[in-house]
């Protein structure tokens, strides 16, 4: 086989596969040009409220307690907070107790009681995605982080680069030479014994007060570490080994930017995947596992920490929680948000081997949603949706099934932005661009496949290249239709024999068998010796 | 020989363009490296911390100095691989030279070869060479606060590459009978489309496994037609 037959195995699905994927990027830009369009000039998004059912008063009560912050005092009492007022920083509260007695009325910063605070959820930094969006290749290059370490007279002596890859931090002095390398284990000067910290997934700093020094804490996968580099210091404050960390919560841990308060421990809680839920207290570094029950979900505990005491604030119900697939949730609301569900928080202390000890518990009934709420499950009476549901049935039929196996719900999760930038993007395409309207897209797909079936018919060669065809068409819907066309579209001609139309690809009718007419041979048609009817 | 032949003429018609590359790469960079330098030697030694606090973790980014050299390295080898593929293939096309140039004793796929080669080569020697020499300059202690990455390296590589990428793209686009309202320029959309696809790489590794997949796609189609198309 030589080059010129073999490029032609290779080049015919290469031209195949360059054109549909213009042929659908294509696709997809006139599909947002004419939505956006429409979004620009059309008349402005219509927002109809469904009316909201009027609540009697032993509803109003409910959704009353329903509404009111429950919080603890250290001694185990339950306070009912209800906001009366709120003008930017004004707030007014009326206090109550477990019976609904008002103990207290007035702004909320002068009440006299002092509750439990609790350790609040890690955020901000650098998370993973950022972090993979910094290792992005564009024309400036992908970035990494680095920590300055800076002196007395606020200058940089010390920059502390990440390098992604080896997953180690190096040093360099102010002149760019090699100081050292900050790994997992500890700062070393040589490279051989730099060890990864392992999967990054978040890093958040803060400062010594009376300079800039940043001290990092660093997430990975299984291990949290606290990375001081103007000490020199590499500290893992927790090793989970085959756990994973899904939660992190911390109190008072920045105490080199921060005055802490004198009364709450530092600490920092990790909740686990596996269900473990984990405290770990600085100066010095004690780890404490709380022995939870199993039946506790995660989301629902809080943890406050006093120098004497510790608690554990536990909030459950017996709804459901809403179920991922987005197409269960009608079933879902309709199920249990109709229903009144027995809800919870439960206040106990944590003992020092771990144990839990019980303190007190409000329950209370949380009215159905459906009380107040009227949800409409009908589609908005708005031009932009009409646009997109009828823009959208020339999509590719795939869009669905991908966007059901790769998407889930976003929606709900909000999470698909911190994974890979290509999971990202398909999430998008094919949540914005899927079709919507199923009778018309399933018309459309017909109607390209009947067009291709109609232009093919004349102009085939093979029963397999024509099958495959409509089939490319079928899966593609009109960015498949226009790569066939691109591919496929040939002179045709009336057959001399059975007078129907052929196209020229193949040397005999389709129909009839004839094979194409041949010039008469004239006295000069030297070229075509060999080659003539006769 | 013929072969050699081929590719010394390839050669000396893309001289001037490679030079011209070579050239602006290689100046504007040293205006560049010259620039920072001056501004770091009169503020930045021993670096000062500006006033604001770092405790916001994005201030930590990495400084970027040379994001004006990666986006000149993009425009140079794009730029390049662009002028070469329309010296190569489209101007043939317009003075009517085609014929020639097949008709010769030697077979299509050496001719394609010669020019192939001829083009790599011109992307190597002006941007290829430029990058290296620049990257093992900058990256003596010193000049910088911190030595470049090595990974920075592959990464103008791969910017390279994707001068090859673009002209695969234009060759094609040039070699294509298709009217150019039809699907004649879908070579050079398709290397547009690449280069949106690699904006979404983070791994160098995907990066290149993306751009040899765009090479094959292009390069067996170009093979196909030139082989195949009557001049």
């Amino acid at each position: 086989m030589n080059l010129k037959n073999l490029t032609k195995y290779i080049s015919t699905p290469a031209k195949i596969i360059m054109t549909l994927i213009i042929f659908l990027i294509v696709v997809l830009v006139i599909q947002g040009a004419i939505i956006g369009t429409v979004g620009l000039f059309g008349p402005p998004e219509k927002w109809t409220e469904s009316p909201q059912p009027e609540l009697t008063e032993a509803q109003k009560q409910r959704w009353s307690i329903r509404d009111m912050r429950k919080e603890f005092l250290p001694d185990g009492t339950i306070h009912l907070i209800e906001t009366i007022k709120e003008e930017g920083k004004l707030r007014v509260v009326n206090v109550y107790d477990a019976n609904e007695t008002l103990l207290w009325d007035s702004k909320a910063g002068s009440n006299p009681y002092h509750y439990l605070s609790w350790a609040e959820a890690v955020e901000g930094g650098i998370n993973e995605a950022r972090m993979d969006q910094l290792q992005g290749i564009t024309s400036g290059f992908s970035r990494t982080l680095f920590v300055p370490v800076i002196n007395d007279e606020r200058q940089i002596i010390q920059r502390w680069r990440y390098e992604p890859g080896a997953d180690y931090f190096i040093g360099y002095d102010w002149q760019g030479r090699t100081v050292g390398y900050a790994g997992s284990e500890c700062f070393i000067e040589a490279k051989q014994e730099a060890k990864p910290f392992g999967e990054f997934k978040r890093v958040v700093d803060w400062r010594y007060r009376d300079h800039n020094a940043p001290l990092l804490l660093w997430q990975t996968t299984n291990r949290l570490y606290q990375i001081d580099f103007e000490k020199r210091d590499v500290e893992i404050l927790l090793d989970l080994q085959d756990d994973e960390i899904e939660k992190i919560a911390w109190q008072n841990w920045e105490v080199e930017t921060f005055e802490p308060d004198d009364r709450l421990r530092i600490f920092i809680y990790v909740a686990t995947k596996k269900g473990a839920h984990v405290l770990v207290f600085r100066d010095p570094i004690e780890r404490l596992t709380i022995n939870v029950p199993r039946q506790w979900k995660g989301r629902g505990v809080q943890i406050a920490a006093l120098q004497d005491k510790i608690f554990i604030k536990h909030s459950g119900s017996e709804a459901e929680p809403p179920p991922r697939q987005y197409w269960l949730r009608e079933a879902w609301w309709q199920e249990h948000e109709t229903k009144s569900h027995r809800t919870w928080v439960e206040l106990h202390e944590v003992k020092q081997d771990g144990d839990l000890k019980f303190i007190n518990r409000f329950e209370w009934i949380r009215p159905p949603l459906v009380e107040k709420f009227t949800v409409s499950w009908d589609e908005p009476d708005d031009l932009r949706w009409k646009t997109r549901k009828y823009v959208t049935a020339v999509s590719s039929p795939l869009f669905n099934p991908v966007f059901r196996f790769f998407g889930g719900d976003p929606w709900l999760e909000f999470d698909f932005y911190s994974r890979s930038p290509w999971y990202a993007l398909t999430v998008e395409i094919t949540r914005d661009y899927r079709a919507t309207k199923m009778v018309l897209h399933c018309s459309v797909v017909v109607l390209m496949i009947c067009v291709a079936f109609w232009h093919g018919w004349a102009r085939r060669t093979s029963w397999g290249r024509f099958v495959f065809w409509l089939v490319f068409v079928a899966l593609f819907n009109l960015a498949g239709f226009l790569t066939y066309l691109a591919l496929n579209h040939t002179t045709v001609i009336r057959c001399e024999a059975c007078g129907k139309k052929r196209g020229l690809e193949r040397n005999d009718c389709p129909a009839c068998k004839t094979l194409l007419p041949l010039p008469e041979r004239r006295e000069t048609d030297l070229i075509l010796v060999g080659q003539s009817n006769s | 020989m013929r072969f050699l032949a081929l590719l010394k003429k390839e050669l000396r018609e893309a001289l001037p363009w490679l030079l011209l590359a070579a050239f602006i790469l290689a100046f504007c960079s040293a205006i560049f490296i010259g620039e920072y330098t001056r501004w770091r030697r009169d503020f930045d030694e021993p670096a000062t911390m500006s006033p604001r606090s770092p405790v916001r973790m994005d201030t930590f980014r990495e400084e970027l100095q040379l994001r004006d050299i990666g986006t000149l390295l993009l425009y140079t080898s794009c730029g390049l691989g662009l002028v070469l593929a329309v010296r190569q293939f489209l101007v043939p096309s317009f003075l009517k030279t085609w014929a020639f140039t097949i008709h010769r004793s030697t077979s299509r796929t050496t001719i394609l070869l010669g020019k192939f080669t001829a083009a790599i080569i011109a992307l190597i020697l002006s941007c290829g060479i430029i990058w290296t020499l620049f990257f093992w300059y900058a990256s003596k202690p010193g000049l910088f606060p911190m030595p470049l990455r090595q990974r920075t390296f592959a990464e103008g590589w791969i910017i390279i590459t994707f001068g090859l990428v673009m002209y695969f793209g234009t060759v094609l686009s040039a070699l294509s009978t298709a009217r150019w309202y039809t699907t004649k320029m879908f070579g050079l959309a398709f290397a547009g489309c690449t280069f949106m696809l690699l904006l979404l790489q983070v791994s160098l590794a995907l990066c290149l496994v993306m751009i040899i997949i765009s090479l094959v796609i292009l390069v067996s189609q170009i093979i196909h037609t030139f082989l195949n198309r009557e001049f």
